[in-house]
Order: structure tokens, then sequence, then C-alpha cells
């Protein structure tokens, strides 16, 4: 007698495809309440200033003090440790011709893949480029399963760290050492990523500051000398100046005791200085700047 | 691999459809796939363990076999201690081993001793109390002439590992399990409904509600000492319901999963906050459990036909063993105390004052019992006895200063929005082992679906952050 390898049961199929359509519908449900979601945060003022990056970012600017001192509105799109697919869903969401501040951190480069924070809702176009550059198909599955809750993207203020007169270690130096020990497997994808995001936004015509925060000196003398560390400076240059053509800026921020809350986040006082100087570099009359804050 | 994890919801898809479309033709090949399903389900968590289940395995099978085979009583006897000694052996080792020595260490040190511990600390191996009790219920059943030992290993080996009920059961006694692995299963339309509808509603408590308390309850566990009285009682209450929902809630996916494969489980909850005296909730709550201790503890001692003394001395043996079985910690331990030492003065008014009911009457014996229940949740959350003392010394301070003392208190609105609508479906167990099919069967399928639809959705957008299930530790 002849055997299939496969046995035809018709309940079973029925039940499966009654199961599919089901799964189908709340899919289509699902995208619905985010294209409603999204519809309601979208931003159009191309007056305002859109702010995005990582804990460096939300930590490092005072976004009243600037929106006061520009008489603009500011929304920033930062959160603790933000990932790339954050960044291009950043890009793809700023209105054409917006003034955009964004800080392309070591971490951001660095950090593994299992621990970027990829939560601002969904863009199947950036998942396709992510895709396409190296991303594995798991890990754009994963952040579609991580963004089913939608959630509103971005704030207008931010509780700054408190000035103390000593450092807290919120992290051990360990940590930090632990992101420049070797080049990552994504660094170049996200490289590259990183300079489609920065295109995007120059045919946006949108004005852009990138900032690079400082890191407490204990730190800085640690990774200074290190092969990835320089590497990545290098690298971050090179396109920023390089191939887009930024304008470098050098800063430096004094505080009392100091301007530090942990070893990369600054304090609400040195928030408020960088803030300072962001709104002097707005004023200035070109398309690209590179603040470097030391 | 969690229920409630993308990873799951890769594996289950794969292994029904193998199960029915490849596996299908025969009860041997049924139970292949389940075997090899359920070992590599275990082995995801941790390989290593895989060892402790094959040996609970193949010693409990082969005592039943040489139980049968024994011509006297005594060799019977001792092929069923081997069986009990391995299996409580391979608890004591992986459960207790670290409780027992730090006890032992602690006695010493109150003497002035200053012994230290052993370097070593034992892992305890997800699911192994329900695993073990299930394997050994089989050898006591045999033991006692109530089931015939199995030849068919295969049968057997699915029977104690079958993945959706492996690590937080029901605990299956082996008459109403291994027969159902002993044929083969067809697929039954109507059944595979019940089990989707109950495995949704499992998802639902888990991860709405069970996860959305855990935020509430880990806020007031964590720091009791600064919060007011009201706060730390809703605090309480919230972890009522989440350890409500988290274990029925797997108990219902477990229960309907099975029923995709055509296996039928026991209904492990029958609506315990609506017990009317806590006798009553011992009957409705984790009733797998209660029935294998009554089975294999409460009568081997005597059960209810001994002197009053020795039935309360019994009543006490029976909770203190479902503390220690919870977890290897003297905060379980108190916990199943006090239920003890509640159910026996309950039996002792109960004998002395005639039973009326009126709804006022019901109503109130509930409200006390749901209270009582919860009250008594506070060791059993704790962390230790301390946490347990400092939580109800500062719960009846009466401080009631200052409003509710929870952050996100939208989010504590929505769930003690949902925590009544959810009790009142769930009530539907109390006759039924599938609630939402109960509540809604006779709808017209629009509605139905609709409602799937919700519910579905409530898990997506309000779900809390995942989490492993509480009585995976057990």
């Amino acid at each position: 007698m002849h055997h299939h390898l496969f046995i035809f049961n018709f309940d079973v199929k029925k039940f499966i495809l009654n199961t599919a359509l089901f799964i189908v519908l709340l899919s289509i449900l699902v995208l619905a309440i985010h294209v409603f979601f999204d519809s309601f945060y979208d931003l159009k003022n191309e007056q305002a200033i859109y702010v995005w990056g990582d804990s460096q970012m939300y930590y490092g600017l005072d976004l009243e003090n600037i929106s006061n001192n520009t008489r603009r509105e500011v929304y920033s799109f930062a959160q603790e440790g933000s990932g790339i697919y954050e960044f291009l869903n950043f890009v793809e969401s700023v209105p054409r011709e917006c003034t955009v501040l964004i800080s392309i951190s070591d971490p951001l480069v660095l950090r593994d893949r299992n621990k970027e924070r990829n939560l601002t809702g969904y863009d199947f176009g950036v998942l396709n480029e992510m895709y396409k550059e190296g991303y594995e198909f798991m890990n754009c599955f994963n952040i579609v399963m991580e963004n089913i809750r939608p959630r509103k993207p971005w704030h207008q203020s931010v509780q700054l760290l408190p000035a103390l007169d000593h450092l807290t270690i919120t992290e051990p130096m360990s940590y930090y050492l632990g992101f420049y020990s070797r080049i990552s497997e994504d660094y170049d994808i996200r490289l590259r990523l990183i300079k489609n995001g920065l295109r995007r936004l120059k045919e946006k015509s949108c004005k852009i500051i990138n900032i690079d925060f400082p890191y407490h000196h204990e730190l800085k003398n640690k990774v200074e000398s290190r092969d990835v560390r320089q590497n990545l400076a290098e690298a971050k240059r090179g396109i920023f100046i390089g191939d887009f053509g930024f304008i470098m800026r050098s800063e430096n921020i004094e505080c009392s005791p100091t301007c530090m809350f942990d070893y990369t986040h600054l304090n609400g006082i040195g928030a408020k200085n960088v803030s300072e100087l962001v709104v002097k570099s707005l004023d200035a009359n070109n398309s690209g700047t590179f603040l470097y804050i030391e | 691999m969690l229920f409630n994890s993308i990873d799951f919801a890769i594996f289950f898809p794969i292994v029904f459809a193998l199960y029915w479309f490849v596996f299908g033709r025969s009860r041997r090949s049924q139970n292949v796939l389940i075997l090899v399903a359920s070992l590599f389900f275990y082995a995801y968590w941790d390989w290593r363990f895989i060892a402790i289940i094959l040996i609970s395995i193949t010693t409990d099978y082969v005592c039943g076999l040489w139980i049968e085979k024994s011509k006297t009583i005594q060799f019977k006897r001792s092929w069923l201690a081997l069986s009990i000694a391995l299996n409580l052996g391979l608890l004591c080792v992986f459960k207790y081993f670290n409780f027992f020595v730090d006890s032992f260490i602690e006695v010493f040190r109150m003497f002035g001793s200053n012994l230290e511990g052993p370097a070593i600390r034992v892992i305890l191996p997800i699911g192994i109390s329900f695993y073990t009790f299930q394997s050994l219920s089989y050898s006591i059943e045999v033991y006692r002439g109530r089931l015939k030992p199995t030849k068919n290993f295969l049968a057997f080996s699915s029977y104690v590992s079958f993945f959706p009920q492996l690590l937080a059961g029901p605990i299956e006694k082996a008459r109403n399990l291994l027969p159902q692995f002993l044929s083969k299963r067809e697929f039954d339309y109507s059944q595979a409904v019940s089990g989707m509808q109950q495995t949704l509603w499992g998802l639902f408590k888990k991860v709405v509600i069970a996860d959305n308390c855990a935020y509430f309850v880990d806020h007031c566990f964590e720091n009791p000492m600064g919060l007011n009285s009201p706060t730390l009682f809703l605090g309480i209450l919230c972890f009522g319901f989440q350890i409500y929902c988290d274990f029925s809630g797997y108990s219902d996916m477990a229960v309907g999963m099975a029923k995709l494969f055509g296996i039928r489980l026991q209904q492990n909850f029958r609506s315990p906050y609506f017990s009317r005296s806590i006798i009553d909730f011992w009957r409705r709550w984790h009733v797998s459990l209660m029935e294998w201790l009554k089975d294999y503890v409460y009568i081997p001692l005597g059960g209810g036909r001994v002197s009053s003394i020795k039935v309360y001395r019994n009543i006490l043996i029976v909770f203190l063993v479902s503390g220690l079985w919870h977890g290897a910690n003297w905060t379980f331990v108190i916990w199943g105390f006090a239920h003890g030492i509640v159910f026996i003065m309950y039996k002792i008014i109960r004998k002395r004052r005639l039973q009326t009911e009126s709804v006022a009457k019901t109503v109130l014996s509930i409200i006390i019992t749901f209270l009582l229940v919860n009250i008594l949740w506070v060791p059993f959350r704790s962390e230790n006895l301390n946490e347990a003392s400092t939580y109800f010394i500062q719960l009846f301070q009466f401080d009631f200063s200052g409003g509710l003392q929870f952050p996100r208190m939208t989010r504590f609105i929505v769930l003690w929005t949902l925590i009544p609508l959810m009790m009142a479906i769930d009530r539907f167990t109390d006759d039924a082992d599938n609630p939402l099919g109960t509540f809604c069967n006779n709808w017209p399928l629009i509605l139905r679906r609709s409602l799937y639809l919700i519910i579905a959705l409530l898990i997506l957008f309000v779900g809390g952050d995942a989490s492993p299930f509480i009585y995976f530790q057990f």
C-alpha cells in the first residue's frame, strides 16, 4: 500500500485556515491602529527643532532652555539605548527643511544588536533598508514584534540629572570599556546606515547639528588610546566632515564642581551649558555642524 | 521558552502541523513527536537537566513493571520505596539542598559557630516539583493496584514530559492522562476551538492582568516602609490577582494547548476567589496538587478516619508539605502552616454551628475568605520573614495620610477596570473548564470573533512587561 508523507485532514485544515484568518485580521487591525496613532503624532512643523540620540542626548540637553532661547518648539525623540532603527525612523519622520540635533554616539555604533532600543513604531521601508545592509531577518522580525504596542515617540521636557559634588557610579568602568574591546560585527553596517540617514536628511534640506558629548576624564583617559575609539572617531569625522561637509566646532564647557553625573552623562548644569552652545550653533549660517564638546 | 514568547509562537504551530499532518498516522508516531518536542522544549531552557527527567521517567517505568511482577508485598514495597526515594531524592538535591545547608549553618551560627557554607550552589531545574510528583503518582497507583503498569515506554515518557503541562502542571494522575497516550488521538474541531479559546483566555490573564499587577506588587514589596496602609493593602490584592492570573493563566494555556493535541487535562482552578471558606478555597485552588496531597499524603496518614487530634495533625502535615513544595524558603513553610491553622480552626468552628445559607451570609463569607487568603499571600511573596514582618508592621500602622502612592495611576485604573471583568468571565470556570467559551459560545459568530479580537488587542496593547511564570520556580 502506498503511503503519502502528508495526511489530508479536512478539519485540521479548516481549523488552521480559520486561525490564519484571525491572525490576518488581527494584523490588519494592529496596523490600522498604528496608522491612526502615527497620524495623531505626525509632526509637520518645519520651524520646530527635532532632537534624536541615546541617553547622552536625552540627559545632555535642556529642551526647555533651547525652546525659550530660540522661541521654537523642541521635540525630542532621544531615549536611553536608542538604536539605528530609531535613528532611521526619526530621519523619515521629520519634515523637510527643519532643524535637527542628533548625536551619533559611540555606543550607537558599537552596541550589541540585542541591546538596542528600537521602539519608535513601524517603518517597513527602514526595516527593508536595514535588511539589505546586513541585518538578519530575525532582527527585523524582533523589531516588528517589539513595536506592536504604539508609543508616543517624542517628549518636550526632561528631568535632568542632578548636579552633585561627586560622580555617581551607575555602571562600572568595565561596562564602558567593554564597548571598546573589539570592533563589533555591525560596525560597517551601522556606519553605512548612518550615512544613509544623513544623506536622507540632506535630501530633505534639513539643518543638522551633530553633538559629540564628552566622557568623564577618568573614562576618557582609559579609552582614548584604544584602537576602536580612534578608528570610530576618525570614521565619524570622515562621514560628517569629509562626506557631508559639516563644519567642525570644538567647545569647552566648565561647571563647578563637575559637569558630569556619571562616566558618560552630563548633569543638569552641563546640559544647560551644552544647550547654550547649541543655541549659538543654530544661529550660524551653515547646514551642518559637528559640535565637539570637551 | 515561555508560552508568551516569540520562540514559542514559532515552535508551537510547527509541532501542531507536524502532529496532525505528518505524525498523525498512528499512536506511536504521535507519541514520538510529543516526546521529541517536549525534550526539545525542556532542553531549550537548559539541555543538561534533560537527564533528570529521563532518570525520573526510567525509574518509575521500571519500578511500575517490577511492582506488578513482584509476588510478595515486601518486594512491591521495596520497588515503590525505590521510586519514592529516587524522585524525592532528586527533589531534595536540586530543590532543597541550598535551603537545608543554609538553615543548618544558620542554626550553628545561632550557637556562635563560624561555619562557612559550601562553595557549590545547586541550580533549580525548572518544573522539577511538577514532573517528579506526576511521575511518582504512577508508581503509587500501580502499587495500590488502581492502574495496570504500561509496557509502552514511549507512551509513558510522553505522559511524564508532555510539554504543555511539563513546567507548571496541572499535576496529572497517571490514571487520567496515561491512557490517553495509549491510544491514537483524533482531531476534534470543536475541542480545538475550545482549546484556542482557553489558550487566548490564559494568555490574557497572564499578560494583561498578572504582568501588569507585577509592576504594582514590586513597587509595594520593594519598599513597604515608604508607603501608607491603603497602598500596601492594594499591593497585597494586586499580588493576589497576579499569582492567580499567572498560575491559572498558565493552567488555562496548558489545558487549551493539550486540547489542540487531542489530550484532555484536568481543571486546575475553579474560581478560587469566590470560595465561601478556606476549605472551599483549597477545593478550588491548584486542584491537581491538593488532590495529589490528599491521595498520597493525607489518606495514607489516616485521613479523616482517625481521632480529631490526628485529623488536625494530618491537615497540618499536608499544608506544611504544600508550603515546602512551593519553595525552599521559610516564607513558604510559614504560609503553608498559616493556611493549615486557619483550615483547622474553620473545621472546628463549622462543627459547632448550623449551616444557614442566606445571600448576605454567602457574600460575607466570600469577602472574608478572599481577604484572609490575600493577607496570607504576604509571606508567600516576601523574600524572607523579615520582609514579611516589615510589610505587616507597616500595613497595620493604619497610616491613611496622602492618597494612593502608586506610580502610573492610569495604568492602575485600567488594570482595576479589567480585573472585575476578568473575574466575571472567570466565574464560569465553576462548572466549565473553558470560561471564555462558556461565556460566548451562544453569541452570533461575528460578535464572538469580535470579542476574540478585542482580547487579542488587549494582550498586545495593554500587556505588562513580559515576565516568567511565577510557578516555574517551584
